[in-house]
């Protein structure tokens, strides 16, 4: 696990070239993100989020500007990031506790004490007697434990959670949002969270970034102060209600909601 | 069927003589019944039988001749077996260079193509004048048969993994060859065995085709051998060994299948059949 905790994005920007002409996705962002608590990012799709998730897991590069995990500028083969991705992306030829000691194989780690990990996440996710089935036997919900169960094997320093429930029905999401609670080791974890639903956003995180349309940039940057841990109950609270209304009137204001 | 009427027919007890019925003795009934027509069309128009003979000769005659065509088999078998498994190799090896490169996609495969294009009878006496006449001969040409299928499938597979799939072993710090052990080559088994249900049923045909040009041993050279003297009841005799063979290494890659790929959408249940 790496020691200093934060997320650094200083002056990160990204284009593309789409058939000779370059596109300006994302930034100039920069903004730091606090060890040991969770920043969700919201924003209309094509903004960039999913790319600027991508580039603090390493897995793209920015044009511009450079992304510190840590004190480390985020490049591919980083270990200590655990990623959920938006599909579960199991693999279909291993079986579910096979597919969440993935990483602990890959990184060459005791696979004694990773399956015991392993085990454990899985019961707490309420998926360990689904252990040594097939991914395929699984429902979405219970795919989505095992990719999360997966991302926390290693005890990571960095969450990096890329609309981790969006495929799920609302019922799952909900019951989802307060399992990853249960499990994202709070105040050791520094974890991003990209979602659509802004009540998602402000349930699960301590702070709320929100994003315009592209160029993505951020509008935005809502402290969440609710207690922890959170019930379901307080989305009906009015400090709850209060925020969500906040970032949905950032959407109304550029067009991407209607009021 | 619907999947309500399929519910239906895996719960009732009458669901297992019917699975029986239709998937073992509709299939032999029909058999029985092709052949009965074509022993009745012989005798009817009383076809001669260096033309066309009777199942029942064709039965008599391997049972009289089984020891001679079991010899030829195994020498036919032995020149399938080694040809594929050569070819499977080569293919396997060539096929993981060729996704893996670029560079080398660009020297190789034109000749490939080249290669495969070339009718391979037309080639045949040419390669009984390079490598000579014998078993070899005939290994090389299951080898030329079986190889292309392989190939090609093997580099459409080990290229068309799930791009996200690779992010996982990318976002865990996964090398490169630990992505191709953990999701490429998995991810590429269904199309290797398909091609290699492909050429598996190839490799006989090779083998035969090997016999007829450069070979004095197989079913092969006895089936040229007896067409050439007119015994045709022996050379559909040898039709049937080779068509055996045939069939046994077809189901020999179905069983392959289920037990390499049992996680894949067309396998699953497949266990309880």
């Amino acid at each position: 696990m790496l020691n200093t905790q934060d997320i650094r994005i200083e002056d990160v920007t990204r284009t593309y070239g789409v058939r000779g002409a370059e596109l300006h996705a994302l930034g100039p962002i920069s903004v730091t993100l606090e060890p040991g608590k969770t920043t969700a990012i919201v924003g209309p799709s094509g903004c960039g989020k999913s790319t600027l998730l991508r580039i603090m897991g390493g897995l793209d590069r920015p044009s511009s500007g450079r992304v510190l995990l840590g004190g480390q500028v985020a490049k591919e083969g980083t270990t200590g990031i655990g990623v959920v991705f938006q599909r579960d992306l199991l693999l279909d030829w291993r079986n579910v506790l096979d597919n969440v000691l993935l990483p602990a194989q890959l990184q060459h780690r005791d696979l004694g004490q990773a399956r015991s990990r392993a085990l454990m996440l899985l019961r707490e996710l309420g998926v360990g007697d689904f252990a040594m089935r097939q991914p395929w036997e699984l429902s979405g919900g219970m795919r989505q434990r095992v990719a999360i169960a997966r991302a926390l094997l290693c005890d990571p320093a960095f969450l990096l959670m890329d609309e981790p429930f969006s495929a799920l029905d609302a019922l799952t999401r909900d019951q989802m949002g307060v399992l990853l609670q249960r499990v994202q080791n709070a105040g050791q974890t520094t974890s991003v969270l990209i979602t659509h639903s802004i009540p998602e956003a402000v349930f699960l995180s301590d702070r709320v970034l929100v994003m315009s349309g592209r160029p993505g940039m951020i509008l935005d940057d809502i402290p969440v102060d609710l207690p922890r841990p959170r019930p379901l109950s307080l989305r009906d609270e009015p400090e709850f209600t209060a925020l969500t209304r906040r970032i949905r009137m950032h959407f109304e204001r550029t067009g991407v909601l209607t009021a | 069927m619907s999947q309500a009427s399929a519910a239906a027919a895996i719960a009732t007890p009458e669901a297992a003589p019917r699975r029986l019925r239709s998937s073992f003795l509709l299939p032999v009934l029909s058999g029985i019944g092709g052949l009965l027509l074509w022993e009745l069309a012989v005798h009817a128009f009383a076809l001669p039988s260096y033309l066309l003979p009777a199942p029942s000769e064709v039965m008599v005659v391997m049972v009289e001749k089984w020891r001679l065509l079991l010899d030829q088999l195994q020498y036919t078998a032995l020149a399938a077996v080694v040809g594929f498994v050569i070819a499977l190799v080569i293919s396997i090896v060539l096929g993981a260079l060729i996704a893996a490169s670029p560079a080398v996609e660009r020297v190789i495969y034109v000749w490939l193509v080249v290669f495969h294009a070339i009718p391979k009878v037309v080639v045949a006496p040419l390669l009984l004048v390079w490598i000579g006449f014998g078993l070899q001969s005939s290994i090389i040409f299951v080898v030329v048969f079986t190889f292309f299928p392989m190939l090609v499938n093997t580099v459409t597979g080990l290229r068309s993994a799930d791009p996200e799939l690779l992010l996982v072993t990318r976002s865990m710090g996964g090398t490169t060859w630990q992505t191709l052990r953990a999701i490429r080559l998995p991810s590429a088994m269904p199309s290797i065995i398909a091609g290699i249900k492909i050429s598996i049923t190839l490799a006989p045909l090779g083998a035969v085709i090997g016999e007829f040009v450069a070979s004095n041993k197989g079913l092969g050279h006895m089936l040229i051998q007896s067409v050439g003297s007119l015994e045709v009841p022996t050379a559909f005799a040898a039709v049937v060994v080779v068509s055996i063979l045939g069939i046994l290494t077809w189901y020999l890659a179905e069983w392959l299948e289920r037990v390499a790929i049992p996680w894949h959408a067309s396998q699953r249940g497949r266990a309880a059949e």
